[in-house]
Parts: structure tokens; sequence; C-alpha cells
């Protein structure tokens, strides 16, 4: 997380910049004009109640949701309009907030369909490395995803999205219906790999405490717009994020 | 009705009372035929648009009706050739009624074999109806004492009514068929085909026997359309395997898509107009036709899914709600708010006993033994993978395979030994799902109306206005941020307000067990805060309330009694102070294995 | 035994014609009712080309033309109503009622024979055997064992399951699913082209000469469960059902039989014949 770390990873991270983004579904625009920036090993929070958009707001970015306007770029390249597969191979990792596993697949399977296009030979050792940081699912490789726990899934979900070593992981709403201790291992695995590999990172959170304890910045994201950016060290700042997501 | 719309009805009656003045004979048998047609539509998108069920092989019923008539009719050679016409009175009546008998009995069959509540794609009803429809022209044509074979039969039309009389007697049914779909898609009962098409899971869990409605209204639509065919047999003296056959099924797909599907009107303009142009395109070019017709299904189907009649209808609509703005539902507090849940608290209304439930070889549950008690507050925590949302669904559809007792004590309810999801809800217990589910075409208020008869058959006629729920309900629907939201259709509804919609609609079920699979996921601390209140509400009230949850602060907080489930067992069981203190649930809590 | 070997063909032709709607809509859950289309746009194009540069380019220039076809009306039309199963039912059909109709008004509604590539039969088992009926059951069976190592064994079976189980995901992952949804859909149609012109010599020709194949074809699809192993056992044990009735009692009742089989076992087993149910018990 130190300044060090990401300069030292800059070839293996990738920035990420949002430029007046409009996003929505059908006639409703949720996203209005958002723009900022996630630098190259930088992990950035976006914090907001429900129906603020923040769901919306990563599906633009993966290309997902219909983007109405702006721009969105990654590591350099201009993704604006990009198939998600094509905003994947650039080294992006996204874990959905819902539809984020094969259900029908086993664990194992689930494992292996995430590094289809992950860089071979290393595959072997980091599913190695991603298991570490989740015993559980080693011990359920056998089971059908679809019958593992909500805690479970969860865990899988990040552990697909870390397989592929991604160079910027986009996550949203890792912590929604998990029990605090689970919340705790999420943000020990984010963390520790940033620590380790440097990754740039955008999540969006409901969680504050997750959110301070992972990212170096937090946005507050209110009725499609974000209304303030905070620094995750600066003084007083949870009571201040407490305060903006009260409603 | 507004102004404008009796106006138009007025207009259009006049234009169908004149009109075969104007045109010759060939003309009014065209018109008859098409009204004929029209009806079927009309049936085809009730049970198609409404209740979404579709019907590939609708033509069946339409020539079962038919044949049925020209068989009471006809005394057939060995060979299948028409003999002798037997035209009295009493034979076309009894054609007629056997042919709606018959078709009605046979839809039932099929729609009880083929709807089952574990079927959840089309795929099966599709495949089942075309294929019978198949089957059924193979059969006719095969079997010619039936219906003449390939020939069909011919001759034996009903004679003293002229094309004219068939003109208006074919008008007057037609406007019936559309006033009476218009008043039943707009009742109460209308919302509950709209609610089982969006998601029939949900109804079943609020009360109603969604596999019961689409079968009730899929025979329906066969009735109707058996009834049009009888009455085509009788106007044209035909009946051949052409009425049974895949080409018409189509051709009524194809006016129902291009009229507009759950619009009414525009299947039966559809109907008419396509049936028109095709009989007059068909003379001279009759293989084009068919390709046209493909064309314009695919194009319908692909490029404009709501139709071509039926978004002009809803401008028409939209343009005249503007004018006239309609009345929407309200949502009140119903004025004397009777106690929902068994007074003298204390008393177990749902037993649990060594409950068992797995996949394979995985124990998912492994011996359950519980009392949910009325007038408490109980929350069922654990780990993830304990159970929890499993022994949520376990003990509220007993048709799922557990073993072990589970018993229902609720005061006048007698459930049977493995009773439906549905049975289950009826009795009083309401249960709200972790991921809300919502039904996407109805509003708030009709969802909400929906929740609070539990499961009562609503009218098919009457259109109720306002929404009479528990105090509770309101509270909910204020702290959800709902209130102002009453005709704002669920899916246009936030996930948040979504979540909301769901436990409002779980307790305007008026339930004396509620089960909440986590109603705080996704709600911030204050709305949490408020949630627990309205818990608290309801536990006051005598309600029996089981609260699945994550959020041991919250939980501590707002329950009466907390069982910990850890490996599909029940670990600890008793105050959430001592519970929480417990040094095995702190292990097992942290993940650390325990056994 | 003339009833058990007609069992065996008919069989065969049934695995033959449910693989291609197999493919298409196990993995992609698209209905293809066009597939009687497909099939009779081959039949007439090894008509066209047959006689001319022999049976096997007809056979291969029939796929190919399926297999256009087949893309263009994946690319214009069915791209736009993906995962609604309905309106990609409708759609094809409408197509096949297009397709078929153009072949009627260019080739007539009359019947005509295709000549066979392999003439002659053996004796085996105190019975005659038709070489060219044998081809084609060898030909069904390598077709299934084909499909099982496709969706198995290799990286392209496991992209087409992801893609078949959450196309969202599938693109998270990393996968085009446009083309995968595109090439499968591509294959199952030229499977459709070839397979018409395979079963050209053992019919009657006409533009909806595959129109009966379709229902027992389709109910075997829906018994199968989804799953390989599933749809050989319904596809044969539909075949044998069909071919008995016709034996011993009329053809008419043969189709309500099949129909009411199909029935019968969905209601037993309501997920499909699945033997991975009963396995999973032992894991």
């Amino acid at each position: 997380m130190s300044a060090d770390t990401t300069s030292a990873g800059t070839t293996r991270t990738l920035d990420l910049r949002v430029r007046d983004l409009d996003a929505g579904y059908g006639a409703a625009t949720v996203i209005q004009g958002v723009s900022f920036d996630v630098a190259p090993g930088e992990a950035l929070a976006v914090v907001g109640r429900n129906g603020m958009g923040k769901t919306t707001l990563l599906k633009a970015i993966m290309g997902h949701a219909a983007r109405t306007a702006g721009a969105v770029r990654v590591g350099g390249a201009d993704v604006t309009g990009r198939a998600p597969h094509r905003i994947v191979r650039l080294g992006v990792g996204y874990a959905a907030q819902e539809g984020n596993l094969f259900a029908d697949l086993t664990v194992a399977e689930n494992l292996q369909a995430a590094t289809m296009h992950a860089r071979r030979g290393r595959t072997a050792e980091r599913r190695e490395e991603v298991l570490a940081y989740f015993p559980v699912l080693k011990q359920r490789l056998w089971q059908t995803a679809g019958t593992l726990s909500g805690g479970e899934q969860k865990m899988l979900v990040l552990a697909l999205a870390l397989l592929r070593e991604p160079r910027l992981l986009i996550i949203d709403e890792i912590s929604d219906g998990l029990q605090p201790s689970v919340v705790d291992t999420v943000g020990d695995v984010l963390r520790a790999e940033r620590e380790r590999r440097g990754t740039s990172l955008l999540m969006a959170e409901q969680n504050v405490d997750l959110s301070l304890r992972v990212a170096d910045r937090v946005a507050v994201l209110k009725l499609g717009r974000i209304v303030s950016t905070v620094g995750s060290t600066d003084a007083g700042v949870r009571d201040r994020l407490m305060k903006e997501l009260a409603p | 009705m507004s102004r404008p719309v009796v106006v138009a009805t007025a207009a259009a009656a006049v234009v169908v009372l004149v009109a075969p003045y104007l045109t010759g004979t060939y003309y009014q048998q065209l018109l008859a035929q098409a009204f004929l047609y029209a009806i079927v539509a009309v049936s085809l998108d009730f049970v198609w648009g409404y209740a979404g069920v579709p019907d590939l092989g609708h033509a069946l019923w339409f020539g079962i009706g038919a044949l049925s008539v020209g068989h009471a009719t006809t005394v057939l050679s060995d060979v299948g050739l028409v003999e002798e016409v037997h035209g009295s009175f009493g034979r076309y009546a009894l054609g007629t009624v056997a042919g709606v008998v018959i078709a009605t009995a046979l839809a039932a069959i099929v729609a009880r074999l083929c709807l089952s509540s574990r079927r959840t794609n089309d795929f099966y009803i599709v495949v089942v109806t075309l294929a019978l429809a198949t089957a059924a022209v193979t059969v006719y044509d095969q079997t010619p004492a039936l219906g003449g074979g390939e020939n069909g039969l011919f001759g034996f039309n009903l004679q003293n009514v002229t094309p004219l009389g068939w003109y208006y007697i074919t008008a007057a049914l037609l406007a019936v068929t559309v006033a009476v779909a218009l008043v039943v898609v707009r009742s109460d009962f209308g919302l509950l085909m709209r609610a089982v098409r969006d998601n029939a899971p949900r109804a079943r869990y609020l009360g109603y026997n969604d596999v019961n409605v689409k079968i009730g209204v899929f025979t329906a639509g066969a009735a109707v359309t058996a009834l049009a065919g009888a009455v085509f047999a009788m106007m044209t003296g035909v009946a051949n395997d052409g009425q049974f056959s895949f080409t018409l099924a189509t051709s009524m797909l194809v006016w129902v898509a291009v009229g507009g599907r759950a619009t009414i009107v525009g299947p039966m303009v559809g109907a008419i107009v396509m049936s028109l142009a095709g009989a007059k395109l068909n003379e001279h070019f009759p293989a084009q036709w068919t390709i046209i017709e493909g064309a314009l299904l695919i194009a319908v189907v692909v490029f404009v899914p709501g139709g071509l009649i039926g978004p002009l209808v809803r401008l028409a609509g939209r343009l005249l709600a503007r004018r006239y703005p309609p009345r929407g539902r309200t949502v009140t507090a119903a004025a004397a708010a009777r106690p929902t849940g068994d007074s003298g608290g204390g008393r177990p209304v749902i037993r649990i006993r060594d409950l068992v439930f797995g996949y394979g070889s995985l124990r998912v549950l492994d011996g359950v033994t519980l009392d949910v008690v009325a007038g408490e507050l109980l929350c069922v925590v654990g780990p993830n993978g304990a159970g929890k949302s499993t022994l949520t669904s376990v003990i509220t559809d007993r048709r799922l395979r557990a073993q072990g007792e589970v018993e229902y004590l609720l005061q006048g309810h007698r459930l049977g030994a493995r009773p439906a999801a549905h049975e289950i809800a009826r009795a009083g217990v309401g249960r709200k799902f972790q991921i809300p589910s919502v039904f996407a075409s109805l509003t708030v208020a009709e969802a909400l109306l929906l929740a609070g008869r539990r499961g009562a058959p609503p009218s098919p006629w009457r259109r109720s206005t306002s929404v009479e729920v528990a105090p509770a309900v309101v509270d909910i629907v204020r702290i959800a941020g709902l209130d102002g939201r009453a005709d704002t259709l669920s899916s246009d509804l936030s996930h948040g307000l979504r979540q909301g919609l769901e436990v409002a609609m779980t307790v305007a079920a008026r339930p004396r067990v509620i089960i909440l699979d986590e109603p705080t996921a996704g709600l911030t601390a204050h709305e949490r805060h408020d949630i627990g209140r309205v818990l608290e509400h309801l536990r006051d009230i005598g309600i029996a309330v089981v609260l699945i949850e994550h959020d041991l602060d919250f939980v501590v907080r707002v329950s009466d009694r907390v069982v910990v489930l850890h490996g599909g067992r029940v670990i600890e069981d008793g105050p959430p102070e001592t519970v929480r203190g417990s040094e095995v649930v702190r292990s097992a809590y942290l993940g650390t294995a325990v056994r | 035994m003339t009833v058990l070997i007609s069992m065996v063909n008919a069989s065969a032709t049934t695995l033959l014609v449910v693989m291609g709607l197999a493919i298409v809509l196990g993995l992609m859950h698209i209905v293809n009712l066009a597939q009687t289309g497909f099939m009779a746009v081959g039949v007439y194009t090894g008509l066209e080309i047959g006689p001319r540069l022999g049976f096997w380019t007809g056979a291969l220039a029939a796929a190919v033309l399926a297999g256009l076809i087949g893309a263009a009306a994946e690319t214009l039309l069915l791209r736009r109503v993906r995962e609604r199963m309905l309106e990609t039912m409708l759609a094809t059909w409408g197509l096949s009622l297009i397709l078929t109709q153009l072949i009627t008004l260019r080739y007539g509604p009359d019947s005509r024979v295709m000549a066979t590539p392999l003439h002659g039969s053996f004796h085996l088992f105190g019975t005659t055997w038709q070489k060219y009926r044998v081809l084609l059951v060898v030909a069904a069976i390598l077709l299934v064992v084909a499909m099982w190592a496709l969706t198995r064994f290799t990286r392209v079976g496991l992209r087409v399951r992801m893609c078949m189980a959450d196309p969202d995901l599938a693109e998270d992952s990393g996968i085009n699913t446009l083309l995968v949804r595109q090439a499968t859909f591509v294959l199952g149609c030229a499977l459709a082209g070839f397979v018409g012109v395979l079963l050209g010599p053992i019919s009657g020709i006409d533009p909806n000469f595959a129109g009966n194949l379709l229902i027992p074809a389709f109910l075997a699809v829906m018994m199968s469960g989804r799953t390989l192993h599933g749809l050989v056992i319904s596809g044969i044990a539909l075949a044998v059902v069909q071919v008995g009735f016709a034996y011993w009692s009329k053809p008419a009742y043969a189709t309500v039989a099949v129909i009411a089989v199909a029935v019968v076992v969905l209601g037993v087993l309501p997920d499909g014949i699945d033997l991975r149910r009963f396995r999973r018990a032992h894991v």
C-alpha cells in the first residue's frame, strides 16, 4: 500500500480513468457525470447507500450497463463501449455482486474456468496461492458451487477474481450479507494481495470499516454523483463517512 | 370508463353494425371468420400474454370444437365419406357442448401434466403442445371414421342462417369475449395472473397456488377456443385437419405477437387484419403468404417485441391518462388493527423435531430440533454454511423431502402430512427471501394488495382501488422509503426499495409466523434500527418472528432468544446474552471447528 | 428381427437429428425450430450437387450452406433476443416457414428420391443389413462420442459450458461469448444440413421431409435433462417406442405413444434423465 510498492509494480498494475460517465437502464440515468481516477497501485472505495448507483457504475465501467456518455480508460487504453471480455483481457478482474460464479459447476471447475485466459504456467502455482487465502474452499473443491453457503460463495467469487492475477481489481459489495468474521478475512486477503502484487483496486462498498481498512481513498456516491472524496487516514474520516451515509 | 373510451367504443359499434351493408356477402363471411379468429386470439392472449403459458398448439382446441360439431351432425361411410347430414338443433348443440367439454378436459390434463411448480421454463409446455397438435393431425388423417381422414368433413353447415346473420352472431360473440377479457385482466384476479407470470415462486409463498392459476387460465382459453371452433364449423360446414394444424396454430401466434401480447385489443385487431389480408393474398399467392407470415413473425418477435397494435393502444391510453388521470391505488392502514398473531404468547406455533436434509451425501441439516413460539423474536444465527437458509426452505415447503417432523400449530388451519408451500403460507407462515424477489409488472400497491389477501382467490371482475393493510405494513412502507410510490412498478424500484417491499409484502399477508432471511442485508445502520423496531412491534402483537441474521450486534439488540446453527445442528439455544458469551459459539462463529 | 433392425435404424436417425438440436438448445438455450428447415436446405443442396460432384461433396456443401444461413440468422436476428427462449423459438419457427416455402417455390411440393452412395448389403446374425443404414448407425455413434469428448476434455468444451451457464460471467472471465454463441449455432445448423443429406437416401424427400422427425427429437431433448447420456438414452427409447407402436399398432398412435412416454418419464423424473443424480450419492 505504500508508494514504493506501487512504483515497483507499475509494469504489473493498471490505472483507471473515468471521465464524465453517464449510465443507466432504459430511460433512467442512474450515473450522472461521474469522473475519478484510480492511480496505478491505488485502492479506491466507492461507498453509498442502496440505490445510489454503485453497482451501475461498476457495470458501466465493465461494459455491462449502457453507457450514454463519457469515457473509461484502463491502463491508457480507451475501453469505452468495448465488450467485457476485452476489458478483462487487459488484466482487469471483476467480481460482480450477483451472478458471479458458475452455480452448476463444481468449485474446481469454477477455478479452472476463471483461468481460461490467464497466462499459462503460473496457473497451478497461483491456484495454490489463492486457495491458501481461503482454506475452506479447498475442502469444497468437488461440491457444486450453487450449494455452497452464501459466505463460501462470496469467498469463491473473490478467489475467482484473484486467480487471474488481475492488475486492476474491481469488486462490487463483497461484504453484502457476510458475517463479520468473513468480512475481516476478505479485508485481510485484499490487503495481502495489494501488498504482494500492488494491484490497483476499485471497490463498491456499504461497509465503511472494510473500505477504510482496504482503500487509500474513499469516494461517496449519492444519487449517481460523487459528492466527496476523502483519504482513508484523514482525521475523523469514519465519523464523517457515517454521517454521509446516514439517511 | 373515461368519456373518450365510451365514444371510441360507440364508434366501433356503429362501424361494426353498418359495415356489412357497405359490402357484399363475401366480405360478410370473411369478416365473420375473422371475428371468430379474433376470439381465438383474445383467448390465446389470455393464456400466453397474461398467464405466461405459451401454447404453440392452440389450434388443437379449435379443431376439437370443429370436429365435434362435424362428427355429431354427419353420418360417415366406412372409408370416411360424408353420406348424410343430420342438421337438427340437438345435434349441433350436442356437438358444440361435447367439443367444449372434450377440449376442456384434455386441456386440463395436459396443463396438469405440463405445468408443475418444479418446471420453471417454457420449454416443456411448448414442446408438448406442439407435439400434441402434430400428433392430432396424424391421428385425424389416419382415422377416417372419426373425421373423414384427409378429406375432412363438409356440408353440415347450419342451414337457416344467412351470412349477415353469422356476421352479427360472431360480432356479438367477439364483443362479449373482449368485454369479459378486459374486465378480468383489469380485475384483482388479473393481478394474480400477472404475478404468477412474473414470479411464480413468490406468489406461492404468498399463499397462492400458482400452478392452479395457470392450469385454470390455460383450460379456460382452450374452452373458449373450442367454442369458436364449433361456431366456425357450424358456419362454414367444414371440419378438416387444417383446423388442428400447426399452420393455423402458427397464424394464431402471429396474430397475438403482431397485435401485442397482454393487450387484448391488440391481438383482436391483429387477428382481424391478418386473417382478412391472409384470405385475400392466399387466393393469389399461397406460398408467398406463408413467407410473409414467417417474416412478420420474425420481425415482430425480434424487432418490435411489444407488437404493432398493442403499443398504439398503450400510447392512446397514456394520452388519455394525461387528460383523464386514472385512479391509482392507495395504500392505507386498516382502521381497526386486529391483532394478527395468536393471543397468549409463549405457545409454540411450529415444532421441529430431528429435521434432516441433504443433497447426496452432504447433510445440510443434521437433526435440527427447535420450537418457534408466538410473541417471541427468535434469531437464527450461525456461520456461513450452517444451514440457515436451508432450514427456512424446508419448513416453508414440506414437499422438499426432508426427514423428521415439522408440526404447525396454527389455530384454524389443518395441514396435511406434507403441505405444499402455498398451503403453509396460507396457514400463516410468511417468508421473505434473502434476495429480493418481486413482481416486475405490478405496482407497489398491487403487490401489497395480493400479499394482503394471503392466497384467498381474488375477484375476477372487481378492481380494488384502495389497499388496506396492517399499520405495521404502513410503517415498513415509510421506513423503506416506499411512501408516495404506491403506483410505481416494482421493476423500477432499486435493490434497497425492493428489499423493503419484500418485507412489507410478507407482513401484509397477516402472518402468525414470519421468517425473514436477512432483511437488513444492504441496509444502513439507521435503516437497520428502524427495521428492528418494526420487528419488535410485530413480536408485541403476538407474531412469532424468526430472523436469520449475521449482524450479531443487531441480533443481541432485538432478539428474545437466539439459536445457533452450526454444521446443520443446533449448538446453542437461549437468551442472547448467554449465547453471546458462550465459548462454543465464539469459536463456531470465528470459524474454528467444533465437533 | 426386422423390428429390431428398424429400431436400431430409427435410433440412429433420431440421434443424428437430436445432436444438432441439443448443441444449440443445451448449450445456447435456443430452441431451433428451424432445424427441419435447415435439414431441407441440406437435402435439396445434396440433390443439386450430389449427382454432379458426388454425394459427399454434396453433404459438405449442404453443411456449409446451412451453416452460412445459420450464421446470418444468428447475427441478424437471434442475437437480439438471446436468452429469451420463447422469442428464439418463434423467430426460428418463422425462419423455418420461410426456408420451407422458398424451397417449395423453387422445387415444388412433390416427393423426390436421392441415390445412396453406398449400395449393397451383407449378412450377419442371420439377417440382411443394408450397408448404408449401418453407415448411419456408425455415424450416429461417432457423433455422440465426438460430442462427449469435445465438451468433456477440451478447453473449447469448458468454454462452451461456461457460456451456457452464465454468459455475463463468462464475459467477465475473458471469454468472447458472442463468438462462442455464434459458432455453436452455426455448428448446429451445419450439422442439420449435413444430417439432412445423410437421411436423404433413406427418405422420401419433400420440402417438409424432416417435419415428422422434429417432434420425437424435441421430446428426446426434453427428456434428456441436459446431459449427453440422457440424450442418448431418451433418443433411443423414443425411437424404440415409435417403431414398436408403428409395428404392433397403428403408426398414428405411435406419435401419441411417444408423447405419452415423454410426459410419463418427465412425471417420474422431473429433471429428465440424469444418471449423475444417482452417482452423486456415492461421492
